[in-house]
């Protein structure tokens, strides 16, 4: 469209200059005008044929065409061109004058003159229009403020933690299938962390978990020996035990673990947990959950294998390794050639955890994961110690958004 | 643990073409994890049996040049510093490309020259292979003596001495709950099972000899059952060679004959044997507690250790051994005669002595698992079996036995329903029966219900329930045969938790207002806790803290916040940083109260105005943003150390007191060593503000008529605050819709003891868009208003 109005305007222009044009437009009858009107710049291939000398209005409207055209086309605003339509076009303007001295010609030539003004009029209004749709379409010429290599103005934002973000995106994930995100205390105590959980009393991985008890418990036994929770399981429990089943819960939170800290190991670090208990969940059901978690870390599904695995609260529990990101399940140094790295455990909530919890094991079946997100947040990033997290280093820090 | 493939194959005939990462990956998704399946033959590659034939000694180094036949065409020449090597001697020759322990690490041997002549390889002593204590050794010098072997030159060693063979490395974690695992036998029938083979029971003896009194009284709560045998005429000569290997391929070092049987039977069924020398020890032998003031001097070790309450073995009463854990120092086996243990103790006081005496043994491993009691019959008869061949002309002359009580073996019934809903996938009754029965279980099957009894080594709290069958059921029948089952969930209200929401949009908010979220220890060091003015005896304790300085645990998150702002001033001079957690407020009783906090710090170089208002800003918007009741500050005292005495605010929502926003004191500051910065802390309770139970938003039609906004800048007395100045242009005149801050300044054109303060007019009528005349009227009366109420004038 552009292309075409804009060589129609350039004929115009042309035309106004070109003699024969003007000798046609001066001996033109109404086909004439009707044809130019319509003609999209194309102009009928007329010759002279009749030439009045009597008729001195015309080279004046002639003169005038001219310098309205080239007005026109000097405009460089909406306003410029509408004050040329007013001067021109307007009760008071040119043309309303040039149309009230055709009273005074004889009627042969008025009927020509006529002609001859409505002609201009309808040429001028033509460009006045078409020089309104040109400069509503012009764009300036920035070209000189353009450096696509200068940075943006950052707006003023920061982030949050990188395992803040992880447990985000996962109770989304989590969320939209009707898990309910629940947290508990971090001071804890034996009853809560062990008993309830089918430890036995004096059962080596109490001490597996080297928990951080409370100064003043010594002595203490149960509720009464405090310590931070060395796990999450423990309060998972507490949920039970306040909530009716059927149920699904998420618990993110932090755990704490009394040992000496290197790259790899860390006193304080994020588990999460999920809990699925409905009447007719078989244990491989658990692929939900663990499939939503990887997916959700890396962003595409992630192959797994459940294996045999020991802990006191489930029943049949599972170690669950996923396929090596690294290698894709070649071998690899960081899978130690096997192809797998253990992940998490899991499985079904033992009968003695769901008793604790006055839950009847005979009516109810679940499944439980809980994953440690310090080591997903470090495979995901390839994060080389596990420190960092607490670490308080904004340099670290500002790295995740 | 670790596990000879070979000596597993004494009781299983393992599928051929079975490779040992197969093993490794089958019996880690069944049953335990194989950390590491290793085929301890190529440690031995390149070492070969090397015939000396000739020695010359170097003249220059007194180094011996060594003419080795290692069965190629010709001999190689090894340069030597041993002494003592004759020619005809069989010994271990390795060569280049072998790997050979120095100081602990293996390391790959080169060919080498030594004053000009080629050394092709070395004359090898059995520690340098790893093999110290299994090989016989020539003489006083060290190399080892091969003659026995009879082997031809050049034969390889790894042949030789039973090391082709695979070693499986087990992940002890994952056998915590299995003691019926820790020995080959119990290994060897997972893998019957995993493979459908048949289990090669054990070959036993039983002993007919005497029955004496050796044993006194028992104590029933610390040993289920004790059997004494006595041996007389016990050599001082070694054990065959085959039991030797099997022991160092599984990294024992073998010792002497009678030590490497007792080793061998609790590795091969389970069941630890301790000996005791007859000479030191008087009969007869008890089982007790340690007395108050009791003390025992253990088994290599310098020092008596204290043994009050733990369970203790006496000879006539004087302590010999911690029961199930170590022998006395004084007992060790040293005459021909001994006394050999075949017992079974309690798991927990096993545990218990354990850790009282700070030492763990192969025995107590096992004991502390809980092992069944029938496993000592078996220990014994295995022992009988093996004595003749392993300590030759040695006798038994004497037994003794009591048996408090045995191993009940666990009974109970498992509906098939239940099994099938539980695993999730129909399997045929057969199926189930030949899971439990390959691995020992009795089962009978009465009106669809299986009724099952449970071997008396899976009955020590393994397995107690039916829930425990699921898991034997879906092992065996191999967890990568179970496909997923969606999940058949019931759904009767949204998944919502109005906590959580809360404080995420609050992290989320702070985080787009420019603060970064750190997360903290909750243990803060003392420098800091005292820096914001709390005492170390005022918080909760942790009894073993990750180091003396961070015993306390946060009462407030102020502190963690001044040890994160000394951090990173290290490497800028502005940032905006915020944490969430729980605080710890010890109480009288009970545990200490625990509340979620949000705490957070601007900190710059300069303008601590402007870091109080861009904090106060963010608090204000952080309201709106999260669904709050808009948060109002009031000027406030200094209530915490942290806070200073002229620029501390409370922070109120609902009317409630829920937080403070204030510059860092002076005193807080110099303690924290944090003065070349300018800091501005507030924190704010969690738990007590209370979001709206949904958007709360005011509409108002937007107005018919245009409004005017006029900029207005007016010094005023510095006392002179802005609620004054609001208060006095706001509501006074109906045309007046809006009063806004604009801008604060104190400079040039400003009197001293004054402040210059810009404000923003919105002007407007609901009856017509108001003319010049009228905006500048209503200017004008705010601005004699503010003249004579506040003494203000208008800045030019």
């Amino acid at each position: 469209m552009h292309r075409v109005r804009t060589n129609r305007l350039l004929s115009l222009y042309h035309a106004h200059c070109d003699i024969a044009y003007q000798a046609w437009i001066f001996g033109s009858g109404t086909n004439g005008h009707a044809k130019l009107h319509r003609g999209q710049g194309a102009f009928p291939g007329r010759t002279t044929n009749k030439q009045d000398e009597d008729l001195t209005l015309i080279p004046e409207i002639n003169m005038l065409r001219s310098r309205i055209l080239d007005e026109i086309a000097a405009a460089n605003t909406a306003e410029d061109v509408n004050g040329i339509r007013i001067n021109l076009l307007g009760r008071k303007g040119e043309l309303a004058g040039l149309f009230g001295r055709l009273r005074d010609a004889t009627i042969e030539d008025r009927r020509t003159l006529g002609a001859a003004v409505n002609n201009l009029k309808t040429q001028v209004t033509e460009a006045l229009e078409d020089r309104i749709r040109q400069l509503r379409e012009r764009e300036r010429d920035l070209s000189m403020l353009l450096d696509p290599t200068l940075p943006g103005v950052a707006p003023v934002t920061a982030g949050l933690h990188p395992i803040r973000q992880m447990i985000h995106d996962l109770n989304d994930a989590f969320v939209s299938m009707n898990f309910e995100v629940y947290e508990g205390p971090q001071i804890s105590n034996e009853e809560v962390e062990f008993d309830h959980m089918n430890f036995p009393p004096d059962h080596p991985a109490r001490e597996s978990m080297d928990t951080y008890w409370l100064e003043g418990a010594e002595g203490a036994r149960g509720a009464d020996r405090l310590c931070l929770r060395p796990h999450l399981t423990g309060a998972s429990a507490r949920y039970m035990q306040t909530n009716e089943p059927p149920f699904r819960f998420v618990y993110p939170g932090r755990v704490y673990r009394n040992e000496s800290t290197d790259a790899r190991h860390e006193r304080a670090f994020f588990q999460y947990e999920a809990l699925i208990l409905d009447r007719d969940i078989p244990f491989s059901t658990g692929q939900l959950l663990i499939q939503t978690i990887l997916q959700t870390v890396f962003g595409r599904p992630v192959k797994t294998r459940m294996r045999a695995g020991f802990f006191p609260f489930v029943e049949p529990g599972f170690e669950i390794d996923m396929q090596c990101q690294i290698c894709g399940g070649r071998g690899c140094r960081v899978c130690k050639n096997v192809g797998w790295i253990e992940i998490m455990p899991g499985g079904v909530p033992h009968p003695n955890v769901l008793l604790a919890a006055g839950i009847d094991p005979a009516n109810w079946m679940g499944f439980y994961i809980n994953v440690g997100l310090d080591r997903l947040a470090m495979m995901r990033y390839g994060i080389e110690d596990v420190r960092r997290f607490h670490g308080a280093d904004l340099r670290f820090l500002e790295q995740f958004r | 643990m670790k596990l000879s493939v070979e000596w597993i194959k004494d009781y299983v005939a393992l599928p051929d073409g079975l490779t040992s990462q197969q093993i490794a990956h089958d019996l880690t998704m069944s049953t335990v994890e194989v950390e590491a399946a290793t085929d301890i033959s190529a440690a031995l590659r390149h070492v070969v049996v090397g015939r000396i034939e000739q020695v010359e000694t170097l003249d220059l180094t007194k180094d011996h040049l060594m003419t080795v036949n290692i069965g190629t065409a010709s001999c190689i020449s090894i340069i030597s510093n041993g002494q003592g090597v004759q020619p005809g001697l069989d010994t271990i020759v390795a060569l280049p490309g072998a790997y050979l322990l120095s100081n602990g690490r293996a390391e790959v041997l080169e060919d080498r020259r030594v004053d000009g002549h080629k050394s092709e390889g070395v004359i090898c002593l059995a520690e340098e292979l790893g093999l110290g204590g299994l090989l016989p050794i020539s003489g006083e010098n060290e190399a080892v003596d091969l003659s026995a072997w009879q082997a031809m030159p050049g034969a390889s060693l790894a042949e030789l001495i039973g090391w082709q063979d695979i070693v499986l490395d087990i992940d002890n974690k994952s056998l915590t709950n299995r003691p019926d695992l820790w020995c080959h036998l119990g290994i060897a029938r997972e893998l019957a099972a995993i493979y459908g083979v048949p289990l090669q029971e054990p070959r036993l003896r039983s002993t007919n000899c005497a029955s004496a009194p050796l044993i006194g009284e028992l104590a029933q709560d610390l040993c289920a059952r004790y059997d004494a045998l006595r041996l007389e005429n016990v050599s001082k000569g070694s054990s065959p060679f085959w039991m030797r290997s099997r022991l160092a391929r599984i990294g024992q070092r073998p010792g002497s004959a009678l030590r490497d049987l007792a080793n061998y039977v609790m590795f091969d069924v389970g069941q630890p044997v301790q000996i005791y020398d007859a000479a030191m020890v008087s009969m007869p032998i008890s089982v007790r507690r340690g007395q108050p003031g009791e003390t025992l001097r253990l088994h290599g070790q310098t020092k008596s250790a204290e043994v009050s309450g733990v369970a203790l073995v006496t000879g006539n009463d004087c302590p010999v051994a911690v029961a199930g854990v170590v022998s006395g120092s004084e007992t060790s086996y040293e005459t021909d005669s001994a006394i050999l243990e075949f017992a079974n103790y309690d798991p927990i006081s096993v545990r218990r002595s354990s850790m009282t005496v700070g030492c763990r043994t192969e025995a107590s491993a096992r004991f502390e698992k809980a092992i069944d009691v029938q496993r000592v019959e078996i220990g014994i008869q295995r022992f009988c079996a093996l004595l003749k061949e392993a300590v030759p002309g040695a006798r038994i002359t004497a037994r003794d036995g009591q048996t408090l009580h045995n191993t009940m073996r666990t009974e109970m019934t498992i509906d098939m329903d239940f099994l099938l809903s539980r695993l999730g996938k129909r399997l045929e009754v057969a199926e189930v029966e030949h899971c439990l029965r390959v691995i020992g279980f009795d089962v009978a099957l009465r009106d669809e219900t299986l009724h099952v009894k449970a071997p008396s080594w899976r009955s020590t709290g393994d397995i107690t329930t039916a829930y425990d069958l699921v898991e034997e059921v879906a092992r065996l029948h191999g967890y990568e045969n179970f496909n997923f089952t969606p999940p058949n969930v019931t759904i009767t209200a949204p998944a919502t938790s109005r906590h959580s929401s809360k404080e995420r949009r609050m992290l989320e908010t702070f985080a787009s207002f420019g603060l970064q979220e750190v997360i903290l220890y909750p243990w803060v060091n003392r420098r800091f806790l005292e820096a914001s003015g709390y005492a170390v005896d005022e918080c909760s304790i942790l009894a073993d803290p990750p180091s003396p300085e961070q015993a306390a645990l946060q009462p407030s998150l102020v502190p963690g916040l001044l040890e994160c702002i000394e951090t990173n001033l290290r490497y800028r001079d502005r940032f905006a940083i915020f944490t969430c957690d729980d605080i710890y407020l010890p109480q009288d009783n009970g545990p200490p109260r625990q509340r979620r906090e949000l705490a957070g710090a601007f900190v710059g170089a300069a303008d601590l105005q402007g870091l109080l208002r861009r904090a106060k800003g963010v608090l204000q918007a952080l309201s709106r943003n999260t669904h709050l009741p808009a948060f109002t500050f009031v000027a406030s005292d200094a209530a915490n150390a942290w806070v200073s005495p002229h620029a501390s605010m409370t922070v109120q929502c609902d009317g409630d007191d829920i937080g403070r926003l204030a510059v860092l004191s002076d005193r807080s500051r110099g303690q924290a060593e944090l003065t070349r910065a300018e800091v501005v802390v507030f924190c704010l309770n969690l738990e007590a503000v209370r979001p709206y139970a949904t958007r709360e938003n005011a509409y108002a039609r937007p107005p018919m008529f245009q409004r005017a906004q006029k900029d207005l800048s007016m010094i005023f007395p510095d006392k002179v605050q802005w609620a004054d100045v609001h208060g006095q242009v706001y509501g006074s005149d109906p045309l007046i819709r809006d009063c806004e801050f604009v801008d604060l300044y104190m400079g040039a054109a400003v009197p001293a003891d004054h402040r210059s303060i810009t404000l923003r007019l919105t002007l407007g009528s609901d009856h017509e868009t108001l003319d010049g005349a009228a905006i500048e009227a209503a200017v004008s009366g705010v601005i004699s208003r503010l003249e004579a109420g506040l003494g203000g004038t208008l800045r030019c």
